[in-house]
């Protein structure tokens, strides 16, 4: 067995509330990267791949738990690294070259020889002739390549990744990869390893030899497997897309949840138990989903859903998890399935789709529960949305409180739960004794 | 490979410079600078007389427009020494507060409570002050009105610096890490480059405001004594009292022709250079021109200073400090002084409020008068 380069033991993030209680962004995880590996991490927005790789290149501190470096610890030191990031972070005051050369120059070379391995490096990514432009002259593609040639300029033993295709469009990131892999292949970039985090699933099987699914909620190691095609690999071949449909499927296997059951009361104890966490979907999308599946049969495979709809996974698995968590769908082995109350969603009409959705929610979503029931105890139907936003507080980072909430705002307000006025921050009853009546619900507004 | 596309860059013909044989325009471009040159520096050797003159408190005002050059000399001494001196203490400041939290938590709040104390109350306590310190010398009371400029022109600016540093994008600032600039680097090619754009615009208003507290500063009167420094501010107040209006167009018409100077001659330039630190995305079409700048960029004579003197000195201090940077285990250590160095900031602070709170006039006339009846 090869001696790992990276070697991560345990290491955890998390951050500390100012009531003591801690909120866990990555849970304690174990992580080695070996020589001559391209390791894909995968995972859905919010399962902290960007945190992992941070941690693992020494730009960030494990909260807990320690990253060694051939055995050394890191303790706060980078090692020989390069990276790249998804918005270049170029420098937009330096020429292409004077930007390729600011490595070298902390690392003290003379003029000269950083001269000399600068255009060596612009050479190798196809940047010749492009010496003395300034960024901002550049299209992406190619203020990428320059990206990539300050990564690898320093000769480093990992390269790390994070998103690097993903500002650019289809055709020129597909190009971009193509190049990468072909001059990783031929051995003529100076790099040991490439540690990529992604979020697109092909693009993880195109290149790796290795991938790892992160799940979320928090962030932890899924599945952690070897990939064996041989390069370069054919989109269409079978094996290929039985791969991709594997990676779905463990992506979107059902997590086991601990949902926190609300006393009707609407008190929150202040025990640690983890808070249902509301997928970031709108009501028109599960909407949408549940029609799409309704019209093939009521069973689809996840990826096909993906390809017909041109969504990345990261932008379908909220919906499908929001259709799910309202009991209007389920996940079978990596297919959705439309249940009975989902087909009956899909086929009626707008206003009787809003007392479904109300229904569901009300019996599945714990704040949506909880804010109907504070509502209906307070005499004047009415309450600051700060007492919520508290409440979340407890269980999610401040981000994530918001997106949080902007959910339950529109899940509520579709369902006609509550209105919400955001001049004054209240959240008040929507009047409800004349439900789903067209014409008093005009009037009551 | 490099050479070819310099070059490339350098052939490209551009304005009236390419209608005359080549040697023409650059020898006058750099007889130009020369000329500009030798200006400045009879002006810095004859302010520098001045200053370091025998105290004067009351220097005799001329009404005569022939004395208005140099009195706008004076004044435009003043104001470049001041902001100077802002410059300076705007990198400090905005960077200590940027980077040290504790310090930032008090900072920023003293910064927000001393833009709004009005500068002509610090007038009295000043002046006398910077005259105690130098008794023998005019540059006591030349450094009291530079100090009240400075307080008028510092604090946008050092806001403006410290927030351009406090909203450097997360990834730039990753970039520097990972590939383990020195501080120095860091500075250099990251936080200034960056703050550049908004330095630049928070300079301009600052030397403007500058002007309007050269006029109260010139001249003034502290029960019985009265103080006058030769500039353009005294000479229009001295013109005004008297109602010579020939002599008060006269001295508006010089002030006028200052700005449109310095507007061409500094801040064209400057603005026209620092479009590069813009950080945008695409080339914008209409871009800032500057003949000045043009001037600059053509002359020969700079541009072998640059390559003989200039860019070695730069190179071999940045590579000294990024070796030095690198042979250091712990970089992320704070040095001990910056501690240090807060703490005085801070005492300094917070003497100077308080002596702007109990220097009032009258008191210190009364500890000074007596002494120099004796």
């Amino acid at each position: 067995m090869l001696q790992a380069i990276i070697e991560a033991r345990d290491i955890t993030k998390f951050f500390t509330q100012p009531d003591g209680g801690r909120i866990e962004v990555i849970a304690p995880t174990d992580l080695a990267i070996y020589p001559s590996t391209i390791v894909a991490l995968l995972g859905p927005s919010g399962s902290g791949k960007s945190t992992l790789l941070r941690m693992l290149s020494g730009l960030a501190r494990p909260s807990a738990g320690e990253v060694f470096w051939h055995g050394q610890p890191l303790d706060g030191q980078i090692p020989n690294v390069g990276i790249v990031f998804q918005s270049f972070a170029l420098f937009p005051w330096l020429t292409v070259l004077e930007n390729v050369e600011t490595p070298l120059k902390a690392a003290g070379l003379s003029a000269m020889e950083r001269r000399k391995r600068a255009l060596r490096m612009l050479d190798t990514v196809g940047l010749d002739g492009f010496e003395t432009a300034y960024p901002k002259e550049l299209s992406g593609g190619m203020k990428q390549r320059v990206g990539f040639a300050r990564a690898l300029v320093v000769e480093p033993e990992v390269l790390f990744m994070d998103e690097p295709f993903s500002s650019l469009d289809v055709l020129t990131a597909e190009n971009l990869r193509s190049e990468l892999l072909e001059l990783w292949l031929s051995k003529k970039i100076p790099t040991r390893t490439i540690f990529l985090v992604t979020h697109n699933i092909e693009e993880a099987v195109l290149l790796a030899d290795r991938i790892i699914v992160l799940g979320r909620n928090p962030g932890r190691v899924r599945a952690d497997f070897q990939i064996v095609l041989p390069q370069p690999r054919d989109r269409k071949s079978h094996n290929f897309i039985e791969l991709v449909d594997h990676i779905y499927k463990v992506l979107t296997q059902p997590e086991i949840e601990h949902v926190l059951h609300l006393q009707d009361s609407g008190a929150v104890t202040a025990s640690r138990v983890k808070y249902q966490m509301l997928p970031h979907a709108r009501p028109g999308s599960i909407a949408g989903l549940l029609e799409l599946l309704a019209d093939r049969g009521g069973r689809d495979d996840l990826y096909h859903l993906a390809n017909d709809l041109s969504m990345e996974v990261d932008d379908l698995l909220p919906i499908v998890e929001g259709a799910t968590l309202l009991g209007f769908a389920r996940l079978l082995e990596g297919d959705t399935e439309i249940t009975a109350e989902g087909s009956a969603f899909a086929e009626t009409d707008i206003l009787t789709r809003k007392v479904l959705f109300r229904e569901a929610a009300l019996k599945n979503v714990s704040i949506l529960r909880q804010i109907d029931s504070v509502l209906r105890t307070k005499s004047d139907h009415t309450i600051q949305d700060e007492f919520f936003r508290d409440i979340l507080d407890k269980y999610f980072s401040e981000d994530e409180v918001e997106r949080q909430f902007e959910t339950a705002l529109h899940w509520g307000r579709y369902a006609e739960i509550f209105d919400y006025d955001s001049g004054s921050g209240r959240l008040f009853l929507t009047d409800n004794t004349t439900e789903a009546s067209p014409t008093s619900q005009q009037s009551s507004e | 490979m490099i050479r070819r596309s310099l070059r490339i860059r350098a052939l490209v013909p551009g304005g009236p410079w390419s209608i005359l044989p080549g040697g023409t325009w650059s020898r006058l471009n750099d007889a130009f600078i020369f000329a500009v040159g030798l200006a400045l520096f009879y002006g810095i050797i004859r302010v520098a007389q001045s200053w370091f003159g025998p105290f004067t408190p009351q220097v005799e005002i001329s009404r005569n427009p022939m004395a208005l050059p140099g009195y706008a000399a004076y004044s435009l001494a003043r104001i470049a020494v001041a902001y100077g001196l802002s410059l300076a203490f705007t990198l400090v400041y905005g960077y200590i507060a940027a980077y040290n939290p504790k310090a930032e938590r008090f900072m920023i709040p003293l910064l927000d409570v001393l833009q709004s104390i009005p500068v002509l109350s610090f007038l009295p306590g000043v002046m006398l002050a910077m005259v105690a310190l130098s008794p023998k010398h005019q540059l006591g009371l030349e450094f009291g009105a530079i100090l009240l400029i400075f307080t008028g022109q510092v604090w946008n600016m050092a806001f403006s610096f410290y927030s351009s540093l406090k909203s450097i994008p997360k990834e730039m600032r990753e970039t520097a890490r990972i590939f383990r600039f020195s501080p120095w680097q860091r500075f250099t090619q990251v936080e200034l480059p960056f703050a550049a754009i908004g330095l630049v615009w928070n300079s301009m208003m600052s030397v403007a405001g500058g002007w309007f507290f050269l006029m109260a500063c010139e001249m003034f009167v502290l029960g019985s004594k009265d103080f006058r420094l030769p500039g353009l501010g005294s000479y229009l107040q001295t013109a005004a009292s008297a109602g010579d209006k020939f002599a008060i167009v006269w001295g508006i018409l010089v002030m006028i022709a200052i700005i449109v100077l310095l507007d061409q001659l500094v801040w064209r330039p400057v603005i026209a250079w620092a479009e590069k630190f813009k950080m945008e995305q695409v080339e914008s079409r209409h871009l800032p021109h500057s003949w000045v700048l043009e001037i600059l960029r053509r002359s020969k004579s700079l541009g072998y200073l640059q390559q003989v003197a200039f860019v070695p000195l730069a190179e071999s201090l940045e590579l000294y400090l990024a070796r030095k940077s690198r042979a250091r285990h712990r970089p992320a250590q704070v040095p001990k002084w910056g501690k240090w160095t807060v703490v005085a900031l801070g005492a300094m602070f917070l003497l100077a409020v308080l002596y702007a709170v109990g220097g009032q006039p009258q008191c210190w006339l009364s500890w000074t008068v007596p002494k120099s009846r004796s």
